[in-house]
């Protein structure tokens, strides 16, 4: 998988309540705009065009684990497939993770896949998250 | 010189308090809505309980199970590598 880039007002927002990674729905949207680190809310970015398999906004990230060991943080998350149907996904190049619960749909963190991705018809694209690492972890 | 100190303290600690008695409303209201608020969190909670439970583990595992067969149909895009 890509790497994990964080947004800058991921780390203030955790301290400040924003989130409950606990128990708010996370979710995946794909975007072909480079986000940047200063970004903070969904609204600040442009999923991908909804339709043929992609619901506007991404998927659900299906939460494992929320919990600390020996005082590290680690939140696990299901992978996400999309699959495209009745036509194409795309293009994209990013996958933004975001608190779909917190009032403003504030961000956590995206991965640059390097280049533009289009699903043709009948494919499939999963991002990919380590179950054992995590997707992020705060020590 | 030791005058003009005690002036000065009196003088803060006469503004701190006038700054405190300023916000006492306020704080009544405040602690009308944290009470208020601690009654929806709890609420909130309890249905992210329920939720959670009438879901996990099972919608994470069938989220797995699903990205590993996934993985394995013959239209599976793989990202270039980074």
């Amino acid at each position: 998988m890509a790497t994990f880039n964080k947004f800058n007002s991921f780390v203030e927002a955790m301290a400040e309540k924003v989130h409950n990674l606990g128990s708010d729905t996370l979710k995946v949207m794909l975007t072909n705009t480079a986000p940047v680190a200063a970004n903070t809310q969904k609204s600040d970015l442009t999923d991908i065009s909804a339709g043929n398999g992609y619901t506007g906004g991404g998927t659900q990230a299906v939460t494992s684990s929320s919990a600390q060991a020996s005082g590290t943080y680690k939140l696990v998350l299901a992978d996400v497939v999309f699959t495209a149907s009745g036509g194409t996904i795309g293009p994209f190049r990013y996958a933004v993770l975001y608190n779909d619960t917190a009032t403003n749909k504030e961000l956590i963190g995206w991965w640059d896949y390097a280049s533009s991705i289009t699903l043709q018809n009948g494919e499939t694209f999963t991002w990919d998250a380590d179950p054992s690492t995590g997707v992020l972890q705060n020590v | 010189m030791s005058d003009t100190i005690k002036d000065a303290y009196d003088k803060l600690v006469t503004e701190k308090e006038e700054l405190l008695k300023s916000i006492e409303p306020l704080e009544k209201i405040k602690a009308d809505k944290l009470s208020a608020y601690q009654v929806a969190e709890k609420e909130y909670k309890d249905i992210c309980t329920q939720i959670k439970e009438k879901t996990q583990p099972r919608l994470y595992d069938v989220s797995v199970e699903i990205a590993a067969l996934a993985r394995m149909l013959p239209n599976h895009v793989k990202p270039p590598v980074t």
